[in-house]
This record gives C-alpha cells, structure tokens and sequence, in this order.
C-alpha cells in the first residue's frame, strides 16, 4: 500500500480526492493504468468515502480503496489494492488534556488500560496512548461501518513481541463459560503497521488480510506528495 | 392526553405549497406550540394534516419558536423528524425536541474554545462544526468528557463519536440532564 503525505497545509482546505493518488497507479486486472482524473467518488452507507466504480463487473472486489487522515499539518491518504485499509494520523507531541490513564479506562479495553498502567515514565505512556488511539481509528476506519460498529473497549491492539511497529487485532467476547473471563480472539484478519511520518506523526494503518495471501507481511510504501506535481519515495517497508 | 399525545389539529396553519421537482409536493405547515407546551421536549405530538397521502413517504423539517427564547431554531440546528409510510390513519407522529437552551450553547462553546486552545477571534456560533474548528476524534472525545465532568452526566460511547457540532453537543447534554434521577442543578 502507498501512503502519500502533505505536510504544512493551513487549517481551512479542502481536499481533492483524485490529486492524492498517485500519478501512476498498478496496472490491475485489465492490465490498463488508469488516470487518476477519471476516478469518481462516493460514500458508502456509512458515510466512508470510497471510490465509484461505475462500470466494473464485480464490485464486491474493489481493485482501489483509500482512506484519509489529517492533523493541522500534515494529510495522510492510505492506497491499497484490493483490500479496505484504514489510516489515522495524531501529532506525536499533541497533549491530552486529561489524565491518560483516567481516558484510557474510558475508552479502552481493560488489557489496554493495563498495558499503559505499566509504563512509569508519563512522557512514553503519552506516547503510547496516541500509539494505541491511532491503531483503534485505523481499525475502525478500515471496517468502515461507523463508530458504533466496533466500540473502543470491545477490541484490544497489542504489540506483537518480536517487531517493531508490527502490531494485532484482539476482539474480546463476552460469551463464555466462565463469567468473569473473557475469551479474547486474536487471530487474523486484520493487519496493521505503526509508522512515524515527517518525524512529527504517528501514522497507523490498517488493512484486512487478504484471502489470497493469508498471513502475507504488509508492504507500506511512503511517498510525499505535492499534488499533480511530484510524488518523491519516502521509504519502503516490510511489517512482519 | 393521559399517555402524554396532544392534538393540536386546529393549530396547523397552511402556509405554502409548492412542487418540488422530481413530483413531490412541499407543504408548509406553521405550528405555534403555545407556552403550556414548552416544557415537551420528548412528547409526541400528533396532528391531522389535510391531503396526506396514506402512501407517501413524508419528511418534515421544523421551524419551531421554543421557550419564549423566540429563537427560530432552523432545521439544520433542529433534529429533523422524519416518517415512513403510514398506512390507514392520517395522523402522523412526530418527535420535537427543542433545542438546547443559549446557556447550554455558551457553555458548550467555552469548552471547545479551552479544549481547542482557540483564539478569542475565533467566532463560535451553534452551527459550528468541530471539524471546521481543527478537532480531530480524539479533541472531539476529549471535548466530551470535559462536558462529562462539567455537567456531571455520563455519554455513550457511540454518541461522543458522532457529535459534530456545538448545537448537538449542548442538545445532547440537556437529554441527559433531563433524564438524570433526580434533579440536580449544572
């Protein structure tokens, strides 16, 4: 997947869909590359933006999704190729007014608030927590059912031990034998990657795991872009 | 009436009507609910209404003077009501809320200033919508829980997502402060 980033925008913009993408998109299926320009777009019901294709064939498998983020400075637009994916941005030293843990027993799982119990130094607990913020927003903008679909507390993120940034999608249930357990899901389906950006944001992406290549590491291409001018590479990553 | 329905057939005043492209009909209807009436905030009010069509789809967007504040709510600050078909009565059901009281609006405001960390320039007006005022999901969480703590009350999780202006946050607020146990003051 591509993420282009804009950096120094003002507060008031607007954003012009076709401009993120990038000037040469993968061929796909009909081995034809298609112009950035002639891309419509809509929502879906539940207000996610998508692109239209009007003419395909089998619209259950979308060839190109996408999904945007932005702080005051910086637009992060998330492209992938046959999979939904989900992007969110925060800026790393952006202050929580709150106390983090008090937030974090509000919104989180009990095994997220645990996690960040943990960490003594309140600069690297702040750290975390928009870590975690990220990767729950990206996880829920990558479903695209709207917030209610998946609430905070009823999934967890966790660091996969081992990597770096690579991190899994633990859903708690509450159906089980014994009441005071609850039985945790984590297997796969849902693959994310934490990255840093323009080295003032955190960047999380999400994306479903893909059928054909269950299990397959995720690929995060990042390109600075200025619109319809230049895209320049960034870095190019493996999240295991 | 006793389940808490009141007619108030004789008040509709007809006041415009007009098609619409695409076929439809627009009828204006202009309902002044009299003072006794302002304290409804979650009654069903139901009324006849001359030429309904039982097989219509109606949406209805109101205009409504609420608590003397003489304050024209517009449909965009307004839960706008919207019905299904209905089949054989021709008394159709609404829901009125009215809109939060200025104070609640004011107080909202001053929040989302702090939270936000905006200048005193920075015009804030009920319309206002967060996202326009650079909050991102996780200022408008925070801006919920500071109104929370401010009004002591406790938002659901999906509805702290899914406010995006300061006229539904401060509407939203008076729902549960109304429907606190006891009455406690703010």
């Amino acid at each position: 997947m591509r993420i282009s980033i804009m950096s120094q925008m003002q507060r008031s913009f607007s954003i012009d869909l076709p401009s993120l993408i990038p000037l040469q998109l993968p061929s796909h299926q009909t081995n034809k590359e298609v112009d950035p320009r002639s891309l419509m777009f809509k929502k879906n019901v539940y207000g996610k933006p998508e692109v239209d294709w009007q003419n395909c064939k089998n619209c259950n498998n979308q060839p190109l999704h996408f999904n945007i983020s932005h702080t005051d400075s910086l637009i992060a637009c998330g492209v992938t190729v046959h999979v939904p994916v989900g992007i969110d941005v925060e800026d790393k030293e952006r202050k929580i007014k709150h106390d983090v843990l008090a937030f974090a027993k509000r919104f989180y799982s009990a095994d997220e608030v645990n996690f960040l119990a943990t960490i003594r130094d309140p600069e690297v607990q702040r750290k975390d927590f928009i870590k975690l913020w990220t990767l729950k927003e990206a996880y829920v903008k990558a479903l695209g059912k709207g917030f209610s679909a998946a609430p905070f507390n009823t999934f967890t993120i966790q660091c996969v031990p081992g990597t770096e940034g690579g991190y899994n999608l633990c859903k708690t249930s509450e159906v089980t034998a014994h009441p005071l357990e609850e039985t945790k899901k984590c297997n796969g389906g849902w693959k994310f990657a934490l990255l840093e950006l323009a080295d003032s944001h955190y960047a999380a992406v999400c994306t479903e795991d893909d059928q054909a290549n269950e299990g397959a590491p995720m690929r995060v291409i990042v390109r600075k872009t200025i619109p319809f001018v230049e895209d320049q590479l960034i870095s190019e990553r493996i999240f295991l | 009436s006793g389940n808490g329905v009141v007619s108030v057939s004789s008040a509709l005043e007809q006041k415009d009507s007009s098609s619409c492209t695409g076929g439809c009909v627009r009828s204006v209807y202009w309902l002044n609910l009299p003072p006794s009436m302002a304290s409804l905030s979650t009654t069903s009010l139901s009324f006849k209404a001359p030429s309904i069509q039982s097989t219509r789809i109606y949406q209805v967007i109101s205009f409504v003077y609420c608590n003397h504040h003489q304050v024209l709510h517009k449909a965009s600050s307004f839960k706008s009501i919207s019905f299904g078909r209905f089949q054989s009565s021709k008394r159709l059901r609404l829901q009125i809320s009215c809109a939060a009281k200025p104070e609640t609006v004011q107080k909202v405001g001053d929040i989302v200033r702090e939270q936000l960390a905006l200048s005193t320039d920075t015009a804030l007006t009920a319309e206002s919508k967060f996202s326009a005022l650079g909050a991102d999901s996780l200022d408008t969480v925070e801006i919920v829980m500071a109104l929370e703590e401010k009004f002591d009350i406790s938002v659901e999780e999906t509805d702290a997502q899914n406010i995006t202006t300061i006229q539904e946050a401060a509407d939203l607020i008076e729902d549960l402060v109304q429907k606190k146990p006891a009455a406690q003051g703010s």
